[in-house]
Parts: C-alpha cells; structure tokens; sequence
C-alpha cells in the first residue's frame, strides 16, 4: 500500500506556537480527516504540505517526493480547497477560471464545466458577489477539474450549511472511486467524517493525539457511564477525560480491557463519537478533567 | 511566465481606459511651454506608476499569494513576472500617451503639442524602472503597507520634480559642474540616457536578485 501523503518529524516554531515533531500517513485509495480544535495546527500543518510556510526541521513526502524538491512537478498533481477566498474578488468566476487553468497540464475543460454546471455556478459572476458556499464550490470545481491525486482540504465545510456539507461529502465519495487519489479533510465538525472518513489524525497544540484508521480509532475507545461514586482515583487513572456532575459521570477510555475489569457490569458502556473522543481528549490535554 | 504576465494585464485592464483619460486630462492642464516638454514623460510615468502599484495592491487585497504558491509555479517565477509586467505597462502607458500625443499635435487646438520622441520614452523608462527596483523589493518583503507611504511621496515627485528640475537647470545652467553636463547631454545625448538605461538595468537585475532572495524566505 503506497503512501499519498507522509508526514516524519515534522516541526516548526510560529511565536508562541509550536508544531511538534508531527506525523503521519496517508495511504493512496482514502481519505484522512485531520481534525483538532481551533489553533490545533490543522492549518500550519496544511501549509507546510504545500510548502507556504517553511519547515524547520522533519520530511514531508507526497507521491513518493519531498516536497521541497521537485515541487512543482507535485502541485501540478494537487487540488487544493482552503477555508478563506483566496481568489481575485473583482474577477469573474470564469476569469479567475482562465487565471489558474493553464497552469496545469491535466487541465480538463469539459470536467470543470460539468462540474460548473453541476453546482449552479455563474461564470459571469464576480467572485465578491458569490456566497461562501459559491465560493467553496467553485474552489472545489477548480481543484477537481485536473486530475488531480492529492486534494488537500482545510475546513472546507466551516460555515456553511448542511444540505451542502452532505452535497461536499458525496462529491468526495464520488472522487474516492478512483482508488489512485488520496484526500486530506481537515475539520473541527467531525459529524462530516463519520460518514467519509478512512483514517484520523488527530492534532491538539500542536502534537498528533491520534492516528489510525477511523475503525480502530472507535474501538480502542469506550464511553463510559455511571454513577458519580464510581469515579475513584483508579477508574480517574483510566479515563482519558470526564465529565461529573451530582447524577453521574460521563469519560473515555482508550483502555476498555482495564476498565471492563474495574467496573464490570455497574457501568454503562457506549461506542463513542469522533466528537466525544476528540472532546475529551482535549479536556484531558488541558489537565482541566476534574471539574 | 506568460501566463503570470497575462494575468496581470487582465487584473488591470482598466488602466486603459484610466490611461486615455488621464492622458487627455493632463495633456490639456500641462499645455503651456514650460511643462510642455515634460508631459509625456510625466503621463506615462504616471500612467505605469498608477498601473504597478495597483497590481501590487490587487495581490495585497486578496491575500493571493496563498492561491499563486499552491500552484505549479516557483517563487522565483512570480517575482520575475512582476518585473517583467513593469516593462509591459510601461509599453502599455508610453502607446496611450502616443496616441493622445498625435490626437493634439493634429488636432485644431488654441495649443499644440509635439509628437512623442526616444527621450520621452528612454526617460520614461528610466524614471518606472528606477521606481520599480526600489518598491517591488520593499513590497515582497513587508506586503503593500509601505508602498502606501511611496504612494504619496512618488505622486507628489510626479506632478512637482520635474517643474522643479527645468527649473533649477534653467537658472543654474552657467555653473561649471551643471555646464558640464548639459553640454555632454548635448553633444552626446544618446550616451547620456543609454548609459543612465543600462545602469538602471543593472540596478533592476540586484533589485530582481534580492525580491527573489527575500520573496523565497517568506511565509504565507
């Protein structure tokens, strides 16, 4: 299984910020969500995979090439969609169109066209003039439109509404039937990867929490559960973050086996959401657990 | 490269309609004989000053570095186009003000103006690129905030250095060091302004050098 996308040691210093000797692997074939709060990183991250900002020391390789050799060759094989336009707001969406189209040689006009039609976009319309949805999918038609094996996303669905955050999630499981590509969706609404994503990664302050695939991910964590006087010190030891409160206590564990043996049948067990993991993993990273 | 140059011709399109307008505007208000001679210099000065700094400001307003380096193009690239967009606008401005130029020296006008000639379009050349090697660097490396600041002073130098100049030079042509030269550009005036052009050149060259050094450092 070759890699579309890996990540080794990656760091960089940003003022305050540090990204922190981060990575991880993207398999051709799948769709990675990068998910992590808000100034998590998703977004230096994204930036030093297209080589925006620059890395202080660790390797990024895409399609089997570092990304600072060769790197034109590799973007001609991106498709890329970010959370902010980006693009030349007194341009039409046509002109803007013949702006980026000739860069790249794959470049397939009866695709962007289909695709065009396909999201109601006027080419007439000036980019300031297009809602953010608009603008999102022009982003995505462009970003389609030349065969493209890595689509790199950041919070492409923030703001926007729900009919087309399920629209945007079917057109990548569409695209994902072409086992040569890969997609990187980075998110904080992780509702939006239940349904499309392979693996997770996982970022908090800079520092991957987790990365596996999506599966392994949900069964190596159980929700628990139960009454408020079950929460010893040794069932706190297992629990990666709770909530308490006088009727009971809610927390994950990423050891079910330990805490099965602990509690057995006086607790409640629950598969837990990507939203529950990620919620209380960042509750554990904040040492606020105790509240 | 020329779709990045063909990019910012589209990006300022309207500067031809800008162009012909602040032609004709200036060609009328500067049609007596002092600043006579110094109108299309100062128009097409004006008019490619008006034309790089926009384009400048285009990028500056819609964050479009992030888009421009996402795709396959190298840093190195991008500068060079501005660059070489400097000599296409100034291509562009010195056409315009030909043309206006021709309008007036034909038309049946209480003034007249003459035809445009090489030193017009050599000082023209002169004055955008020696303009561009200072601001683009300043722009790639701290974004179109100080221009704002070279706006204003470059503006004022366009509309007021040039009367100041003839002026100086026609009350201070019978000092030596002064003499000296009026009579050089006299008898060789070619020599003069190549020289001036290609030392500019070379100048544009260091300027390009380091615009790439400090453009191929930056984050986004």
């Amino acid at each position: 299984m070759s890699s579309i996308l890996e990540l080794q040691e990656v760091s960089r210093s940003l003022g305050d910020f540090k990204l922190d000797r981060i990575s991880f692997t993207l398999p051709r074939g799948y769709i990675m969500g990068f998910i992590g709060p808000n100034g998590a990183g998703k977004t230096t991250t994204i930036k030093l995979i297209m080589n925006l900002i620059k890395r202080d020391s660790g390797k990024i390789n895409i399609l089997g090439q570092d990304n600072l050799n060769n790197h034109r060759e590799i973007k001609q094989k991106i498709g890329f969609v970010y959370d902010e336009n980006y693009f030349y707001e007194d341009l039409t969406v046509e002109e803007m169109k013949s702006i980026i189209a000739p860069f790249y040689r794959n470049w397939d006009e009866k695709l962007y066209r289909k695709y065009r039609a396909d999201f109601e976009l006027p080419p007439r319309r000036k980019i300031k003039d297009l809602s953010r949805g608009m603008k999102t999918k022009f982003s995505l038609a462009l970003a389609l439109s030349h065969q493209a094996e890595l689509i790199i996303m950041d919070e492409p669905t923030s703001g926007l509404d729900p009919v087309f955050r399920s629209e945007l999630l079917d057109i990548l499981q569409t695209e994902m039937k072409d086992d040569k590509k890969g997609i990187l969706f980075s998110t904080h609404i992780t509702s939006d990867l239940e349904k499309i994503a392979d693996y997770i990664c996982f970022i908090n302050q800079g520092h991957i929490i987790l990365s596996a695939t999506r599966e392994e991910i949900i069964n190596t964590h159980l929700l628990v559960k139960g009454a408020k006087e079950l929460l010893n010190e040794n069932v706190r030891r297992l629990l990666l973050g709770f909530r308490a409160s006088d009727f009971g206590f809610e927390g994950l564990t990423n050891q079910p086996g330990q805490m099965h043996k602990l509690l057995g049948n006086q607790v409640v067990y629950e598969k837990p959401g990507l939203d529950q993991i990620m919620l209380y993993t960042v509750r554990r990273d904040r040492h606020d657990s105790s509240n | 490269m020329t779709h990045l140059i063909r990019k910012e011709i589209m990006l300022q399109k309207k500067i031809l309609w800008f162009g012909f307008a602040y032609s004709i505007f200036l060609f009328m208000v500067f049609s007596n004989p002092i600043f006579r001679d110094f109108v299309y210099i100062m128009t097409a000065f004006g008019i490619s000053y008006i034309a790089i700094i926009g384009a400048i400001q285009t990028e500056y307003k819609n964050n479009s570095d992030i888009v421009l380096n996402s795709l396959p193009i190298s840093r190195r690239e991008i500068v060079l186009s501005k660059y070489l967009t400097i000599f296409v606008f100034a291509g562009i401005a010195l056409l315009i003000v030909a043309i206006i130029g021709l309008f007036f020296h034909l038309a049946p006008l209480p003034f007249e103006h003459r035809l445009i000639n090489i030193n017009d379009i050599l000082i023209t050349l002169i004055s955008v690129l020696l303009l561009s090697a200072v601001s683009l660097p300043a722009y790639f490396k701290t974004g179109a905030q100080w221009l704002r600041v070279i706006n204003i002073i470059v503006f004022m130098l366009i509309f007021f250095a040039p009367a100041q100049i003839a002026r100086y030079v026609l009350e201070n042509q019978h000092q030596p060091g002064l003499q000296k030269l009026i009579d050089l550009a006299q008898q060789n005036p070619w020599l003069l302004a190549v020289s001036s052009l290609v030392t500019l050149l070379v100048l544009l060259l260091l300027s390009y050098l380091l615009a790439v050094r400090i453009y191929s450092r930056r984050d986004f």
